[in-house]
């Protein structure tokens, strides 16, 4: 669990409604992030996808550091805001299962001595499946070309 | 219609350089003496200068194509060349820099900057007279360097080998313009506001955290800085301004628009 460049061989095939409060997830290392205003943009180099999390979106995001388990989370959460566990269980769980689609998190199941699991490729995560952050563009952008081409005026 | 067409190489690429007149055609050969190749190369960019015919008003506009696009507007020839430059020096190679490279249209007001669409360049042709009524000046560059540490939009001299002693000779190509618009300096203007295009068109503020995230596509070099440092700059500069989305369907809409966008910064004037 020390290293998160990658499954390995005994990653998890995993689909994101898998995912539950045993669950510890950890952010991507190819994945920026920046905070402003509260929320948080994500912005994954590897794919070119962006994201943006709205700030509890955010301050969930910032807690998967691969040591938690999502029910340790939930706990502090509902902890620290004063929210119904119950609540905070679904809300986080439900994110969990959006970023892990969306190819933002590794996941690893029930805890410490498990194998992490490789996020799906986000090609195969729909709009309609993706719906814990507030915007997601599958970015795919054109570089600027420098090629020349005839005039014509 | 075209008095010639010169081959320049710059990083590398043979480009194409076609003049409406032969006093510019050899001009341009002059400036860019250091560049020039004899190799021949198909017209990348046209410099088409507007002289009186009797039929118009006293001074007319020049012009700067990039292919079939008119990129600057002008009647100082002196900008044009200067467009003329800022263009060919995108293709010189570049060190590392600390620079955001983005693409957009950058408009100076009182010294200071907004970032706009780049889809406001194709618009020139009919708002630029309003933009410059209203106190803009166009920064004639294929794209834009913001420096997110200063807050600022870097204007560079380009990075060409230039012989700038062929400017004495640029009055006797066609005659100073009685109302002048020159280009903007060299220098760093500090940033007012970002005017950004967004799909649903909507104008108005934008969340800043959404603002990051469209700006994102427009950082040119963002493989480059890797996209870490390409959050935390445009966080930087979002931070300073307030950015706005803008949608237009017609000149006065666009025009009002980027006033608009300028005047909601927090220091504008």
């Amino acid at each position: 669990m020390s290293t998160l460049d990658g499954a390995g061989p005994d990653a998890l095939d995993l689909a994101p409604g898998e995912i539950d409060d045993s669950f510890v997830l950890a952010r991507l290392p190819s994945v920026a992030t920046v905070e402003i205003d509260g929320e948080s943009v994500l912005f994954d180099g590897a794919s070119g996808s962006l994201h943006v999390l709205d700030p509890v979106g955010a301050i969930v995001w910032s807690c998967l550091d691969g040591a938690a388990t999502l029910d340790e989370l939930t706990t502090d959460l509902s902890d620290a805001f004063g929210a119904e566990p119950a609540q905070v269980r679904a809300d986080v769980v439900e994110l969990a299962r959006d970023l892990f689609g969306r190819g933002l998190v590794h996941a690893l199941a029930g805890g410490a001595g498990g194998a992490w699991a490789e996020p799906a490729p986000l090609s195969s995560v729909s709009p309609d499946e993706a719906t814990g952050a507030d915007v997601a563009i599958d970015a795919d952008v054109e570089e600027p070309r420098f090629l020349e081409r005839p005039a014509s005026l | 219609m075209w008095a010639g067409t010169s081959t320049f190489e710059v990083g590398g690429l043979h480009l194409g350089v076609r003049s409406s007149t032969p006093q510019m055609h050899q001009f341009l050969r002059r400036l860019l003496a250091a560049h020039l190749r004899d190799e021949p190369a198909d017209p990348y960019y046209s410099v088409l200068l507007g002289e009186p015919d009797g039929s118009g008003p006293a001074d007319r506009f020049h012009f700067l194509y990039e292919a079939a696009n008119a990129v600057v507007r002008t009647r100082d020839l002196e900008r044009l060349v200067r467009g003329l430059l800022s263009h060919l020096a995108r293709f010189a190679p570049e060190e590392d820099t600390p620079h955001l490279v983005v693409e957009g249209t950058a408009l100076v007001k009182q010294g200071r900057a907004l970032v706009a669409p780049s889809a406001v360049t194709s618009w020139l042709k009919v708002v630029e007279r309003r933009l410059n009524i209203r106190g803009f000046q166009v920064v004639d560059s294929p794209w834009l360097r913001l420096d997110p540490v200063a807050g600022t939009l870097v204007v560079q001299a380009p990075a060409l080998d230039v012989d700038w002693s062929a400017f004495d000779v640029l009055d006797g190509i066609v005659a100073r313009p009685a109302r002048p618009d020159p280009a903007v300096a060299p220098g760093a203007y500090p940033l007012t506001g970002w005017a950004l295009l967004t799909p649903d068109g909507q104008p108005g503020p934008l969340p800043r955290a959404q603002a990051v995230l469209w700006a994102t596509m427009l950082v040119l070099n963002r493989h480059q800085i890797g996209g870490q440092r390409t959050l935390d700059g445009l966080a930087d500069v979002m931070r300073l301004v307030q950015p706005v989305g803008v949608g237009w369907s017609d000149e006065r809409e666009l025009v009002d628009a980027l006033d608009l966008a300028a005047a909601a910064g927090p220091d504008a004037g």
